[in-house]
């Protein structure tokens, strides 16, 4: 037995040199043991994609990181109110409504060491209309003057902005636009340094590839593993209380909780799904909060039974919407009772949950000419809401409605939906901030909505939308948006909502001021508690 | 020799070439278009064309392959289009991350599986046999992305120095490696075990034993030598599929090699980046056949070269 | 060839059974096989519960004596889709490796019977197909297919043809050399007669053996599919999809992945040992 145990011995000596050598070689660490009184936060969240240039990229993945390092003229803090950022004041607007005037702050300088100017935001918006650009957002901001003739490529300079001197410029709109002030507050707007920009081209917002004014900056960065941000040592809002920050990437969540648990990240979110795993022995680092979103069973008005709303609306009575929330979202969600969030002026309170009803299911359906019930085929889900179209299907399945639909990719998912063609799909929508143009506008307009494969076309509806786009009135717009929500989620049932999502995230006890916006995390004021951080 | 060695390594650029033309008329045919996910929901039409246009999606399907193959054989294997970096440089980084879990994992079931299967052999019957070849048999039965979150589960959790993702540490290589290595030390172990049987039986062991040479030269020397041509073909094969099949193993511990590059970059058809991938795997597939098939004559002069086998 | 006269006829399957008979091992496994074909066939007979039937309240509830296995997360029954699910993975194996055989039988056949250029263009396929990496190969069909239950079979059946028509291959290229199959040349007889006649029963050993072997690592791709989000359509289950829904519940109801990996494991254990019995059986001589 002597020289088994020598060959056995041989085969484990032999390979683990192996190991070590190839240890010692492994090229990138990701772990660099930070300096001592370094406070670093670790933060782990699912891989942002490809790109933190906020032009291009819509996702709040993205922007969480986008955000820490460039920052629009306005922005949104914890509770969602709009506060100035890079300006002196709000800008004042003129009496016809169409012409903002602007004040930038002096003094502010992004982290390569140019001041910023006004060519700066002047640039920011060029690009975006540029064609080249790609730019996904240019919608929320097309009602500039010139910025049409620049993404049909006829002019290469934005006529509706004019720039006073290096802090004053004016942006003049097409017509009066009642959000405006309010899309200038989102990531899509952050501004960006000109010659660093451009000097970068297709590049920028690649990798390490991203200068701004924002209280951290860009060490390192690689999309797959961590992204390095270090304190900005000039940040023109004052000093923040982090050294570092470091993003770690996640594709499957629950290799990230298990790292969570396992001490190797301090901060991560914590979806719905994965909510009853954490909530009981995780209860006192969980914090809770409600995106201005809402989700829905959104369905292709030219569907052949779909067509019909008593269909639609059968679909609605078969769904128990406060089980899925009780139970596939383990209480992370509020019910669906008529389609705009309860935080967005416009939502109805009167309304009360959508009352669950297999009869009135069924009766429903027999009134459409489906009495033995019906297959809605060719559905095409994403992975993301694939649990709540399961239990979506399980509950038509008990009112005799037949569900068919495939879990497919983004690619497929964006191309099947933007050929307007697709049947039906889950989709949860997320506002911005809390207006309901952003929410209804852009997903039911009749010129968007075959976009959307919805091909909803309802003049009285377009006309209550295009009213309160240019209506100031606060209290007038809440009214014109209640109206049109009457018509989209109860009259018509253009789509079947489902529930108002509620996130969450996990922190160690020893992180301080942790907050998150709107699905985006605001890092800019976490702190780490080194004391609670070195006891725990 | 010089013959066979010529036409095995011509018949392998054939063999590329066929995969890289499947692969790039595949990929395009697959429905769902990078352009549209490029550029959102409200894109217009015209943005559209000339997105394509830049990319070079407007030309016909052979033309894009032709000027795809020319410039894959002089080192160029395009940009990505959705990260406008060169394909070539996102390869090298992951494949960095695939080799070593694969090497360290392949490392690891070298030594169980050739240890648990000599031992086996040499105890044919008995139950030390029994109970590690039901223990092999399991290896290969259990889905590889379930015995790693048990693992993650069961040891990650409870060793807090055992990191639970990543390649960062050197601890960190442990539960891949584990997971990994376990499937293919299995096979591994099975294999030798069979050889070392099939070989020991032969006339030349018991005349070498009868001879009076010590069992420690014969099972080293004689035997093995000969149960290593089977055990080559196993150890070839098995390579191939780690370099693939190491994707759910990556997926589970969040490793970005080249398993995760392709899946992320299929599902948002950044086709330059897969083809590009898939052509590196194929590479490598084609020279392991090719080295085990020069390995075979090597070991064995008696395989005819160049015949049928 | 083998010591045993390998061509087909009672005799050696006689001999092969007796054989198979004495190989405890193979024998359990055997009875398991024919258990688990049982389960699949009367599977609605059997399943205590509609295994799609939703019931929120029961969510993740731990087995007890009206769910042997549990409840899954939308309150399903876990016996009854385990039950279910041994219908999908065992038809996944069986039909994916029917389409694998046929495809390489034909394939194979013609290589080793004509030889020449027919040989070399299908040996060429066979080595471009085996140099693919499988789990890739499978993921780029099922991405070009769709998902579901028929492309499942469809993907993984292109994908271990390579393997059979290899084996076959070389079987009939042995076969070519025998007397009879000359003789029936010379005489005149048609190609296709002697492929079906003469070939096809002296190569149904090698096809037992490569189907039995085939079908556990189908059922194990079938997994790995499942897990990438490319098996079946929901609400099936199969126990690949239930072991990857597992996932995320397996800290807090462990058992809800356990059943569906036991059952896999179990099945992959009965056929692989039961194909290693079988080729011991069969060919002695027939190994890698």
């Amino acid at each position: 037995m002597k020289l088994f145990k020598r060959i056995l011995v041989l085969l484990t000596v032999v390979p683990l040199m192996f190991t070590t050598a190839c240890k010692k070689e492994s090229a990138p660490r990701i772990e660099q043991a930070p300096r001592e009184e370094e406070l670093v936060l670790r933060f782990g969240q699912a891989p942002y994609g490809d790109t933190l240039d906020m032009q291009i990229s819509t996702g709040s993945l993205s922007a969480s990181i986008a955000d820490e390092v460039t920052e629009s003229l306005l922005r949104f803090d914890d509770d969602n109110n709009e506060e100035v950022v890079l300006l002196t004041d709000f800008p004042t607007i003129s009496e016809d409504g169409t012409a903002y005037s602007f004040e930038l702050k002096p003094g502010v300088y992004f982290t390569n060491g140019t001041e910023l100017h006004a060519s700066d935001v002047k640039f920011t918006f060029e690009r975006m209309f540029t064609p080249s650009t790609g730019a996904k957002s240019y919608s929320y901001f097309n009602m500039i003057v010139g910025a049409k003739e620049m993404l049909a490529g006829e002019a290469a300079e934005l006529a509706g902005f004019e720039i006073i001197d290096d802090y004053h410029f004016i942006i003049t709109l097409e017509y009066p636009y009642a959000p405006f002030i309010e899309n200038l507050g989102t990531s899509y707007a952050n501004i960006l340094p000109e010659d660093a920009c451009t000097a970068a081209g297709s590049s920028w917002g690649i990798d390490a590839n991203l200068v701004g004014t924002g209280p951290y900056m860009i060490e390192r960065n690689d999309p797959n593993t961590v992204c390095v941000l270090v304190k900005n040592p000039n940040y023109h809002g004052g000093e923040v209380k982090l050294d570092r920050i470091e993003v770690y990437f996640y594709a499957d969540t629950t290799t990230k909780l298990l790292a969570y648990e396992n001490d190797d990240i301090d901060v991560c979110d914590l979806s719905a799904a994965m909510l009853s795993q954490y909530m009981d022995a995780f209860a006192n680092e969980i914090t809770s909060y409600h995106p201005l979103g809402t989700c829905f069973l959104s369905l292709n008005l030219q569907n052949d039974v779909l067509a019909n709303v008593n269909v639609r609306k059968a679909i609605s009575a078969a769904i128990n919407r406060e089980e899925i929330v009780q139970y596939v979202l383990n209480g992370a969600g509020i019910p669906a009772c008529t389609y705009l969030n309860p935080a967005i002026p416009g939502h109805d309170e009167t309304y009360g949950v959508y009352e669950y009803s297999i009869d009135n299911a069924k009766a429903l359906l027999a009134e459409a000419g489906y009495p033995d019930g019906v297959t809605i085929s060719g559905g095409m889900v994403r992975q993301s809401e694939a649990p709540i179209a399961e239990a979506v299907q399980g509950y038509l399945a008990q009112a005799g409605v037949n569900l068919v639909f495939d879990v497919v990719d983004n690619a497929t998912w964006n191309a099947e939906r933007a050929g307007g063609a697709l049947p039906f799909t889950f989709v949860t929508w997320n506002a911005l901030y809390a207006d309901a143009d952003f929410q209804m506008y852009n997903y039911f307009y009749s010129t968007y909505s075959a976009g959307k494969s919805v091909n909803y076309n309802n003049a009285e509806f377009d006309a209550l939308m295009d009213e309160a786009r240019i209506v100031i009135d606060a209290t007038k717009r809440t009214e014109l948006y209640q109206a049109a929500d009457r018509i989209l989620s109860h009259d018509d049932m253009v789509c079947v909502p489902l529930y108002y999502p509620q996130s969450q995230f996990l922190a160690k006890p020893y992180v301080t001021d942790m907050k998150v916006g709107n699905l985006i995390y605001h890092l800019w004021n976490v702190g780490i508690d080194a004391q609670a951080k070195a006891s725990y | 020799m010089k013959q066979y060695l010529i036409k095995r390594v011509l018949l392998a650029a054939g063999i590329l070439f066929a995969i890289s033309i499947i692969t790039f008329f595949v990929l395009n045919i697959i429905p769902g278009d990078p352009v549209a996910l490029m550029l959102g929901d409200n894109a217009d039409p015209q943005a559209i064309e000339t997105v394509r246009h830049n990319l070079g999606m407007d030309k016909p399907l052979v033309q894009q392959y032709l000027e795809w193959i020319t410039g894959f054989m002089t080192g160029n294997m395009g940009e990505s289009y959705f990260q406008h970096k060169p394909v070539s440089s996102m390869l090298v980084t992951s494949f960095g991350y695939t080799a070593r879990l694969a090497a360290v994992s392949y490392a690891v079931a070298l030594a169980l599986g050739l240890s648990i299967g000599i031992i086996a052999a040499l105890n044919r019957g008995n139950a030390i046999d029994h109970t590690l070849m039901t223990l092999a048999v399991a290896g290969i039965s259990a889905p590889s992305f379930w015995v790693a979150i048990v693992l993650q589960i069961f040891i990650g959790l409870r060793f807090k120095a055992i990191p639970i993702s990543g390649l960062g540490k050197p601890a960190a290589y442990l539960l891949p490696c584990l997971s990994l290595g376990m499937r293919y030390a299995a096979s591994i172990a099975r294999i030798t075990r069979t050889s070392m049987l099939e070989v020991m039986n032969q006339d030349f062991i018991r005349t070498a034993r009868a001879k009076g040479l010590s069992r420690r030269r014969t099972v080293m020397v004689h035997m093995f030598r000969n149960a290593l041509i089977p055990i080559i073909t196993v150890v070839g094969t098995d390579l191939t599929t780690l370099f693939a099949g190491s994707m759910l193993t990556e997926s589970v511990f969040n490793i970005p090699g080249m398993g995760a590059l392709l899946v992320d970059n299929i599902t948002k058809r950044d086709i330059p980046v897969v083809q590009g991938g898939v052509m590196v795997v194929a590479m490598l597939c084609v020279l392991i056949y090719l080295a085990v098939d020069l390995l075979y004559a090597a070991v064995d002069p008696n395989i005819r070269l160049g015949g049928d086998r | 060839m083998g010591e045993r006269n390998r061509d087909a006829s009672r005799g050696y399957y006689q001999e092969s059974w007796r054989v198979l008979k004495r190989n405890p091992v193979a024998m359990v496994c055997m009875i398991i096989v024919i258990l688990l074909t049982l389960v699949a066939v009367l599977a609605p007979f059997i399943a205590p519960y509609d295994p799609n039937a939703i019931d929120m309240p029961s969510k993740l509830k731990a087995p007890c004596p009206e769910h042997l296995f549990g409840c899954d997360e939308m309150g399903r029954d876990i016996l009854s889709r385990c039950i279910y699910g041994c219908r999908i993975s065992l038809s996944v194996g069986l039909v994916s490796q029917l389409i694998a055989l046929v495809i390489g039988y034909f394939m194979g056949v013609c290589a080793g019977y004509f030889g020449g250029k027919v040989d070399a263009v299908i040996s060429f396929m066979i080595q471009v197909f085996s140099s693919l990496p499988d789990l890739l190969l499978a993921m780029a069909l099922m991405f070009a297919l769709g998902r579901g239950l028929a492309n499942l079979y469809i993907a993984l059946g292109v994908l271990s043809w390579a393997k059979t028509a290899r084996l076959i291959r070389g079987t009939v290229l042995q076969l070519k050399q025998k007397e009879y199959v000359q003789a029936c040349r010379i005489d005149g007889g048609s190609s296709l007669r002697i492929i079906m006649r003469h070939l096809l029963p002296n190569c149904i050993p090698t096809l037992i053996i490569t189907v039995t072997m085939g079908i556990p690592s189908a059922i194990l791709s079938e997994a790995s599919l499942s897990f990438l989000g490319l098996g079946v359509r929901s609400p099936m289950a199969s126990w690949g999809a239930m072991i990857s829904a597992s996932k995320m519940f397996i800290r807090t109801s462990p058992f809800y992945s356990l059943f569906p990996g036991f059952c896999m494991i179990i099945t992959v254990i009965a056929f692989n040992m039961l194909g290693d019995g079988l080729r011991d059986a069969l060919d002695p001589k027939l190994r890698k």
